[in-house]
């Protein structure tokens, strides 16, 4: 294991930021934090980096255990959410810079400044000063000067916020790249539950510091284990509804949902039933297990596809179609989905 | 702001300016009848100007060499009675000069134990250039510290810790990272601080009467012969002051030193 994190709590005065928070990282994995803002995973993220004290629980990095150990002594690469190259050196300079407590040598620190800054490909920007730089090359000059010395592990702080969207996804595919070609063991914060899925190998979910659920993206995805990982993984319809004796879900006096069994806890608990829009279909007749017939009141076109909202007897759903489709407000539609799509969270949790 | 609009604010704030001119006027006025080239040349004043420009250089690295560790200290430590040293660091400037001059005799004078052992080993610490340079210390040393400690805060922290997980050292991390990101500041600092020192004189008079520095000497001057005897010396000063405020607006232009 390269990194283990073992019931790290952290308070600042009466606020507790991480809460008996663990977590391990495999070597070469890619490993989300994520989370809402405040919700600690940055301090978690500079408690690895040493930057930050924990109270309680313990850092252990290749096996040993690195909690009161100085930043310096880590060999941690990090990227900040805001930049943070140093503004009156170079690009070369500040990727040489960090090289310097690592590699021995001019020679030897100018021929590793390169290779890192063709990875990024920032060669072109070598001479550059930090000011001149886009938002997107300095992300890149700072992946070049974290990734030069080969740290153990490479943290990752939301950088990607405040980019563009287009910039966004181009630096993200980068990060992506970049893990794939250096393997390097990387640990990302973000807030971003798309850029999440899209890189990791696996998702920590955070919420008021303590962890929500763990696992890969399709597991966080498909299988929220709380109300919370249900609501702030991806967007989804959520029904509120009563345990029913053979374990379906009862939403009132005429609405019910087949969830094949799998709701949890004594006949009349509170629970509730999460279905992703890509998985409720338009149609005109019921062909799913669950089916509402109702009126499109909202379509929103996304350009790729479109999401409507259909108003029936157990609520409004949000449904998926394909963009610029010929669905119109008003028209009258049955939505529907299977019970395997439907996700049960039961009361408490 | 708009023309008229800042013709009202600029006419108010003419009064000031008028009021900060007219004493260099008469006083440049003055020195067409007051035998400067001869004040210049005696050796009153050269001595005076050479313990003038030896101590306060000597002053200013004291207090930079001290100050700028410390203003950095407190521009990122955070403990228990922070605002008692933050109060203790402005005290000097705030303080009547003669008071904190009097002070420094109560500390350091001759007949105290602190004065009597650096006499016995040579070094005496009133009436002579180290007490010129102590008085000149405890008066300009403030402007370094709280200077430099605002530059020091205006550094994004997360430069310094990015630093820190790259291998580097608390000290080597002052050195590259926070000292140049700060260093306009800095240097503001030091400058200003050279010209309080080298103008100092309230605690001056008190702790070293003697040797003369330029300050003291004008007073000695004024007393003697009156406003004729202290023109040249005090043209010297007013050189001296303009070259510190030309080298403080070189500072904040200069686009290397800037961030």
């Amino acid at each position: 294991m390269m990194l283990e994190v073992k019931d790290l709590t952290k308070s600042f005065g009466d606020e507790t930021a991480v809460e008996s928070l663990s977590f391990d990282v495999e070597k070469g994995e890619f490993v989300t934090l994520l989370g809402p803002s405040g919700c600690g995973k940055t301090t978690a993220l500079k408690a690895v980096a040493g930057l930050v004290e924990p109270d309680e629980g313990r850092i252990v990095l290749r096996g040993k255990d690195v909690t009161g150990t100085k930043p310096e002594e880590r060999r941690i690469g990090m990227v900040f959410q805001s930049s943070s190259l140093f503004p009156r050196m170079t690009v070369r300079e500040n990727v040489e810079y960090a090289l310097k407590p690592h590699v021995g040598g001019d020679t030897e620190r100018k021929k590793r400044a390169d290779e890192y800054l063709g990875l990024v490909r920032m060669t072109d920007k070598e001479d550059a000063v930090p000011e001149t730089l886009s938002g997107g090359e300095a992300r890149r000059a700072e992946l070049a000067r974290a990734l030069s010395y080969e740290p153990d592990v490479m943290l990752l702080d939301e950088p990607l916020t405040g980019l563009d969207r287009s910039l966004r996804d181009e630096l993200k595919n980068e990060i992506k790249r970049v893990h794939d070609e250096t393997d390097v063991t990387t640990v990302l914060v973000t807030h971003d539950q798309e850029e999440a899925i899209s890189v990791s190998d696996r998702v920590v979910v955070l919420n008021d510091g303590k962890k929500e659920q763990e696992g890969t993206p399709r597991d966080v995805y498909r299988h929220p284990r709380t109300r919370f990982v249900a609501e702030f993984v991806g967007e989804s319809t959520r029904f509120d509804g009563v345990v029913e004796e053979d374990g379906d879900i009862r939403l009132g006096d005429n609405a019910k949902i087949r969830v094949n069994g799998r709701g949890e806890g004594r006949p009349g608990d509170e629970a509730s039933v999460y279905v992703r829009p890509e998985n409720v279909g338009i149609t005109d007749e019921a062909v799913h297990d669950n089916a509402f017939t109702g009126d499109i009141v909202d379509v929103t076109e996304m350009g790729s596809h479109a999401e409507a909202r259909v108003r029936t007897q157990a609520g409004e759903v949000l449904t998926k179609v394909d963009g610029f489709s010929e669905v119109t407000e008003g028209d009258e539609v049955v939505v529907g989905f299977d019970d395997s799509d439907a996700v049960v969270v039961s009361e408490g949790t | 702001m708009k023309r008229k609009e800042a013709l009202v604010f600029g006419a108010v704030g003419v009064g000031l300016l008028a009021y900060i001119v007219y004493p260099f006027a008469s006083f440049f006025a003055s020195t067409r009848r007051s035998g400067v080239s001869e004040g210049l040349r005696s050796s009153e004043v050269q001595d005076a100007l050479g313990n003038s420009l030896v101590t306060a250089p000597v002053a200013t690295a004291v207090a930079t060499v001290f100050g700028v560790p410390l203003a950095y200290f407190l521009a990122r430590a955070e403990f228990r009675g922070k605002g008692i040293v933050d109060a203790l660091v402005v005290l000097p400037l705030v303080l009547p000069p003669v008071v904190g001059g009097a002070m420094l005799l109560t500390g350091f004078g001759r007949f105290t134990a602190v004065g009597a052992l650096a006499e016995a080993v040579g070094v005496p610490l009133t009436d002579s250039l180290f007490g010129v340079v102590l008085a000149q210390t405890f008066v300009a040393s403030p402007f370094v510290v709280v200077t430099s400690r605002a530059g020091f805060s205006s550094v994004d922290e997360s430069l310094e810790q990015a630093s820190r997980t790259m291998g580097h050292g608390p000290i080597a991390t002052f050195w590259n990272v926070s000292l140049p990101s700060a260093r306009t500041a800095v240097a503001a600092g030091v400058v200003l601080t050279f010209a309080r020192a080298v103008g100092e004189f309230g605690a001056t008079m008190m702790v070293a009467y003697n040797p003369r520095t330029m300050p003291t000497l004008i007073w000695v001057d004024f007393i003697a012969g009156g406003i004729d005897g202290v023109v040249a010396p005090s043209l010297v000063l007013i050189v001296i002051s303009m070259g510190v405020i030309t080298a403080v607006q070189m500072l904040d232009r200069s686009p290397r030193l800037k961030e």
